[in-house]
């Protein structure tokens, strides 16, 4: 298959995958904020939460996209640039000052190398066996990201080097992938998309308790809707965070509470993270470790956050598995062999019939699942948290209510 | 008493000078000490979990909106002249990006609505203006501040008449439940390949964990691309990037979407070339959504 048709073979689910809401721990934000993030006058961290919050909140993008439409030909008299800019003007002036320092240093050494040159020259018949130490030039840090400074309107601009993902360690070299020519609607075309997106609903999740609070700019609950289906202004923030994103911005200042926020949020390892860990054996431990044992043989799953780690007779998987879930995994069973099956929040089940592949199956309810009981890889019996029951027998194809 | 700490570091001083650096007309009636009040508001807001210190509270303030900031200020206590500036000003913009954001009938609809709540409901004489305005923090100029509750009041509207669910939506009984990836694929015929139902949840299950693993910014490039169907120069102005940078960018992550997904169906879950071109092949089949050829078709 050419690389024009993996892509192709691709599209249709990754756009299915897109398409689909993921609960965010943290609140939608409101306009204030959208309108910051459009003009890009959020700091670099706020920026890269809203960027993990975004991505997976299909009614946050189409808020944005709205307003970047809105904000097409807006008229030059209302495009007043305020009397200065949160940390971008003085970030301009440090950079021109670093590359003004910068080029001074290697004036200096250029001129320093000239004249220990000259004098070794000079002193050649002294001391010819021995080297001239001549000076490195100076290594100058990189000026700080610019990923976030301003560009002027129409110029070109590249972000700061983002760490890429990790790509494969195979001995083979990947195929190369051919650049395949993006859509004529994408360069030069604009097209005025008619209306906002008609992908899924935006569904807010409820932040578990344990999550850290600490979300800048989100604490106030200050929300009136004068009619129905006004805007909704402000959210009430209830605090919570996403996992940061693999790409590091500048470290924030000032921050003992904001790097104990960073701390939980990557403690949590939502989904953003967690399937990276699945190439290593270190794995972040979900709040509460759930351990699943397989009776009559040594085959045990230990549930961490979006993954699971098998291991045989003590010794654990190289790699461990992912679960097709975001919900945190409240209890488990296993009926013997390589069979287990798990249960958790908003009605999840999943089950693996080999051990390892774990696929989900239908659900019962949509409430809170807090335990199960798997009689073979086809037969199980589930209660949710307001205690119901639901049996199947089909391996989660159907289920029915006991009570 | 300001509560928040850096509220702290507003001083009357500061707000002084901003509000005179500001320029605010005298006949909007925003005092010294009202224009500090909403310095705090702002700073609070931005700094409710951390403790900076005076100067990073200062720039920050120095940032905002000022004159936006009292002007929106002045509206949402009902100043006349105020008001009249607004008018003048934001009117015709407001109904302009309503126009832009949800077409001509129904932008119309949405700004005299908008019109109407920015006024601010006044129940009777002695009733308490309640105006939007009093939510503008000044951190972004008022237009784009007017635009972005335009379209998020045209997104509640979509979500609040739409009467049928996305077929991208997983089917759920309970709205307020958050959306799972869907795993299980339709019921097999009897000519299919018995394993092409798990062929499907395997590759979408990985694909599901290659994006999650992405950098924020790198989905939420795909999403607009894929999902919302922004050109790439929408894209570009939402995220300050040129278009070519957007492109560029695209291109990568799909390559690397598709090289790790690609890794994970051969290393972790050792599926053989002929098993991997079962799952494209199914995927294909499954889910013919040929980005290319969809966007042809929408071209006039």
């Amino acid at each position: 298959m050419s690389a024009q048709e993996n892509h192709i073979s691709l599209d249709g689910p990754m756009r299915r995958v897109l398409a689909t809401g993921v609960p965010s721990a943290e609140p939608c934000p409101p306009p204030d904020i959208f309108a910051a993030y459009y003009e890009h006058s959020l700091d670099p961290e706020e920026t890269e939460r809203y960027d993990v919050h975004f991505a997976l909140c299909p009614s946050c993008r189409a808020i944005l996209a709205g307003v970047a439409r809105a904000s097409q030909n807006t008229p030059q008299a209302l495009d007043v640039k305020p009397d200065s800019r949160w940390n971008w003007k003085s970030m301009q002036l440090w950079l021109a000052t670093a590359a003004a320092g910068v080029a001074a240093v290697l004036i200096i050494v250029v001129l320093y190398q000239r004249s220990t040159s000259n004098s070794s020259t000079h002193h050649a018949e002294v001391a010819m066996s021995r080297a001239v130490a001549t000076p490195e030039p100076a290594k100058s840090a990189p000026p700080p990201s610019a990923a976030y400074a301003p560009a002027p309107p129409d110029a070109p601009r590249d972000e700061t080097k983002i760490p890429s993902l990790p790509l494969t360690k195979s001995a083979r070299s990947p195929q190369p992938v051919a650049p395949t020519q993006l859509p004529a609607r994408d360069l030069g075309a604009r097209e005025n998309a008619s209306s906002a997106s008609d992908s899924s609903d935006r569904k807010r999740a409820v932040p578990p308790a344990d999550q850290s609070k600490g979300v800048n700019g989100l604490r106030d609950a200050n929300v009136t809707a004068s009619t129905e289906g006004a805007a909704t202004l402000s959210e009430s923030a209830a605090g919570g965070a996403l996992a940061p994103s693999a790409r590091s911005a500048q470290p924030p200042a000032n921050n003992n509470q904001s790097a104990a926020n960073n701390r939980a949020m990557r403690a949590q390892a939502g989904a953003a993270s967690s399937f990276a860990k699945v190439m290593k054996p270190k794995a972040q431990a979900q709040a509460k470790d759930l351990v699943v044992s397989s009776p009559g043989s040594k085959i045990t799953w230990t549930v961490h956050t979006n993954h699971v780690q098998y291991a045989e007779n003590g010794q654990p998987a190289a790699v461990q598995d992912f679960i097709p879930t975001n919900s945190p995994i409240a209890a488990g069973s296993s009926p013997g062999g390589n069979v287990c099956w798990l249960v958790g929040a908003d009605g999840s089940v999943v089950r693996t019939t080999d051990g390892r592949l774990w696929l989900g199956t239908n659900s019962p309810t949509n409430s809170d699942l807090t335990a199960i009981k798997a009689t073979s890889a086809r037969a199980a019996t589930v209660t949710s948290a307001d205690g119901h029951t639901y049996v199947t027998a089909d391996g989660g194809q159907t289920w029915k209510a006991q009570n | 008493m300001p509560s928040s700490p850096a509220a702290h570091f507003i001083t009357s001083a500061l707000a002084d000078r901003l509000l005179r650096k500001a320029d605010v007309p005298s006949a909007w009636g925003v005092t010294a000490a009202q224009f500090q009040s909403l310095l705090e508001r702002s700073a609070a807001q931005r700094f409710s979990s951390v403790s900076p210190d005076a100067r990073t509270v200062e720039t920050f303030a120095e940032s905002l909106h000022c004159k936006d900031l009292a002007l929106a200020s002045a509206c949402a206590a009902g100043n006349s002249a105020a008001w009249d500036f607004f008018v003048n000003n934001y009117r015709a913009e407001l109904y302009r990006a309503a126009r832009a954001v949800a077409g001509n009938s129904a932008g119309r609809e949405i700004a005299d609505s908008m019109y109407a709540d920015l006024y601010g409901l006044r129940g009777s004489p002695t009733a308490e203006r309640k105006s939007p305005f009093e939510y503008f923090l000044g951190r972004s100029k008022l237009s784009t501040w007017l635009h972005a509750v335009l379209s998020r009041k045209h997104v509640d509207e979509i979500r609040r008449t739409r009467k049928t669910e996305s077929l991208d939506d997983p089917p759920h009984g309970d709205s307020s439940s958050p959306p799972r990836i869907e795993i299980a694929a339709q019921p097999l015929s009897a000519d299919q390949d018995p394993d092409r139902e798990r062929y499907l949840a395997l590759l979408q299950s990985v694909l599901a964990g290659v994006l999650a693993a992405l950098p924020g910014r790198d989905r939420l490039r795909l999403a607009y691309y894929y999902v919302d169907d922004l050109t790439l120069a929408q894209i570009g102005k939402i995220l300050g990037e040129h278009e070519a940078t957007v492109s560029r960018k695209i291109e990568r992550t799909r390559g690397e979407v598709r090289e790790q997904v690609d890794f994970v169906l051969r290393e972790q879950k050792k599926l053989s070339d002929a098993q991997r071109g079962l799952c494209y092949e199914y995927a294909r089949e499954e889910w013919p959504f040929d980005l290319t050829a969809a966007l042809a078709a929408k071209q006039p």
